[in-house]
């Protein structure tokens, strides 16, 4: 084997360890009972459902899973359909006013969310968004817009713009040649898009933690959190609860998976 | 009519304002006799192919082909007879259920040509179609398009910058330069009547040879001086020529028009030889004289054993002969 292949091999196994590791511990500690003390990295001797059936009764993870299903897929709907649609133009016409906006919305995937929740959470309050889906799918979705809008222009930008031509001569207007002819050759972009955004809106902690005041409105982060308490912990509890909340998004990441690559690597851009 | 010139000459913007892609800063376009500068690209009765063929890669050959009608809200059995009987004309029924990417350059422009022929339009518009085809799919792309030309009768405009597309293809052709129209001819009068000192080094290939020369009198008649050598004028020039009595003039010979001479008269022009490219009945000769780089188009049986020396003597055939102002580049000898 070369050295170059023998250190790629290394690395590839580290990070595949980084990555397993976590996954394998909260395996075994979510198979294991409150009362058993051994090791978090060895085997459970016998497997132990008790954790999963506190995390679906008592902490209700299943509603929780419901309510994040409902924020995430509207917000992804949203910021796909949204952020195509202000790429095209950004991507088809070169003026100096649409290079202006695409370097705002540069700009503002720069701006740390933090910085801006105080106003934020008072702005949601004022106009009455806090604890309600609407709320938190509209902060979402902003939050989650530049990066689609940048990755839909770039993509936009490599799709000859002959094809929009030849659909003008065939006949469609400027809508009709977005919805006929560039939307349906999205779907690689799209594809990222849902992905990476989608993961992002479901484990989000940090907005849910401020906008989700109300218990009756709960998304899984939070129904993980609420194992953790100042006194003491339910780790076995927790780790099943993320379990079961890492299963649709493992789901929906092996049935985009093919188009994944494709849509980060032509979103790349110039 | 071919738009044909050098890279950047406009030929390309001046097909899309054609097409109603781009919008003409002044001026009208006319298809027909209706001015079309208001009217929409879907509107003008104009179809287009296109260099990349921009067939949508989402559809299959079919569905390509039946767009611009759907749109258009043809009958959905005038559409289907349309499509396939022009797959039939392009051989490309077996293709209609494929997608672009499952098909070849060749077989892709087939069914650009077929997207465009479906619509039945006024104008066809050719965007350089060819110029992504290899040598042999082009010859044979070309012998189509001419074929669908004469089938059809529509105009078609054809953008290249490959002159010879453009002299096998136009019964008109315009040469552009910068923008502005050089000269508007048949492709033979092109070749035989070049407007200017442009056309005629674009249209020809070996391109055609410049050489400067002086005019001078001698004995009543104007000759043309090359440092030693002295070149007759032909009579029917000679008025002309006069004019620029002691002026500077630029010669234009064809390739073909420069011939091998054994005498060692005032007119026959030592060359050096440089390069030598030998086909079958003729060779290409790269010569230099008097620090002119020409080039000869020599007819030769290079099978029976003839050759040539390094340096060998040449004459211009006058009577073939260009004169270009050297200020205006104008040829003064038509």
């Amino acid at each position: 084997m070369k050295k170059s292949n023998l250190i790629r091999n290394i690395v590839a196994v580290v990070v595949a360890a980084v990555h397993f590791i976590p996954f394998y511990i909260a395996i075994t500690v979510a198979l294991k009972p409150r009362t058993d003390f051994s090791s978090r990295w060895a085997l459970p001797t016998e497997v132990n459902l008790d954790n999963f059936a506190y995390a679906i009764n008592r902490a209700r993870i299943l509603d929780a899973m419901r309510d994040s299903a409902i924020i995430t897929v509207v917000s992804v709907l949203l910021v796909a359909l949204l952020g195509a649609m202000a790429a095209y133009p950004l991507a088809r016409m070169k003026n100096r006013f649409n290079a202006v906006i695409l370097k705002v919305v540069l700009g503002v995937m720069m701006i740390p969310p933090l910085s801006m929740l105080v106003p934020l959470v008072t702005l949601m309050s004022d106009i009455n968004g806090i604890s309600t889906y609407w709320g938190i799918i509209c902060v979402l979705v902003t939050f989650q817009l530049p990066l689609s809008i940048f990755m839909y222009t770039n993509f936009i930008e490599a799709i000859p713009r002959e094809l929009d031509e030849a659909a003008e001569i065939d006949g469609c207007s400027k809508f009709m040649i977005f919805y006929r002819i560039i939307l349906p050759l999205l779907k690689p972009v799209t594809a990222t898009v849902v992905i990476l955004t989608g993961v992002f809106i479901w484990n989000d902690y940090q907005f849910s933690l401020y906008i989700l005041q109300s218990p009756r409105l709960r998304v899984v982060t939070l129904a993980v959190s609420s194992f953790f308490g100042q006194s003491s912990s339910n780790l076995g509890a927790a780790a099943a609860c993320a379990l079961i909340a890492v299963v649709p998004v493992i789901v929906v990441y092996i049935a985009l998976q093919k188009y994944f690559v494709r849509g980060m690597i032509d979103s790349a851009g110039k | 009519m071919v738009l044909v010139g050098p890279s950047g000459c406009a030929k390309s913007t001046t097909l899309r304002m054609i097409a109603g892609l781009e919008e003409a800063a002044g001026g009208t376009i006319e298809i027909g006799d209706k001015v079309v500068n208001d009217t929409p690209a879907k509107d003008r009765g104009i179809a287009m192919v296109f260099q990349n063929y921009a067939l949508y890669p989402h559809m299959t050959v079919y569905e390509n082909m039946a767009f611009g009608l759907k749109m258009r809200k043809f009958p959905k059995e005038e559409v289907d007879a349309r499509v396939r009987d022009a797959a039939e004309k392009l051989e490309i029924t077996e293709l209609l259920d494929r997608k672009p990417k499952e098909m070849s350059g060749g077989q892709r422009q087939r069914v650009a040509l077929g997207r465009a022929m479906v619509r039945q339009p006024e104008v066809f518009l050719f965007d350089e179609p060819l110029s992504n085809l290899d040598a042999k799919l082009r010859v044979s792309m070309r012998v189509r398009i001419s074929q669908l030309h004469k089938q059809m009768g529509s105009t078609m405009i054809y953008v290249t910058h490959d002159q010879t597309e453009a002299m096998t293809m136009g019964d008109r052709i315009t040469v552009l330069k910068d923008g502005k129209i050089m000269q508007v001819d048949t492709p033979l009068n092109l070749y035989n009547r070049p407007a200017n000192k442009f056309v005629a080094g674009f249209i020809g290939s070996p391109m055609m040879n410049f050489v400067d020369v002086t005019v001078a009198v001698r004995d009543g008649a104007a000759v043309l001086k090359i440092g030693d050598n002295v070149l007759s004028v032909p009579e029917r020039l000679q008025e002309t020529v006069k004019q620029y009595a002691g002026k500077p003039l630029v010669l234009g010979v064809r390739p073909e028009h420069i011939k091998l001479t054994g005498s060692g008269g005032e007119d026959a022009l030592p060359g050096d030889i440089l390069v030598k490219e030998e086909m079958r009945n003729e060779v290409i000769v790269y010569f230099d004289y008097a620090g002119n780089r020409l080039t000869a188009r020599i007819a030769m049986d290079t099978e029976e054993g003839h050759t040539l020396n390094d340096s060998e003597r040449f004459t211009f055939d006058m009577s073939r002969c260009h004169l270009f102002d050297t200020e205006t580049e104008v040829n003064i000898a038509l």
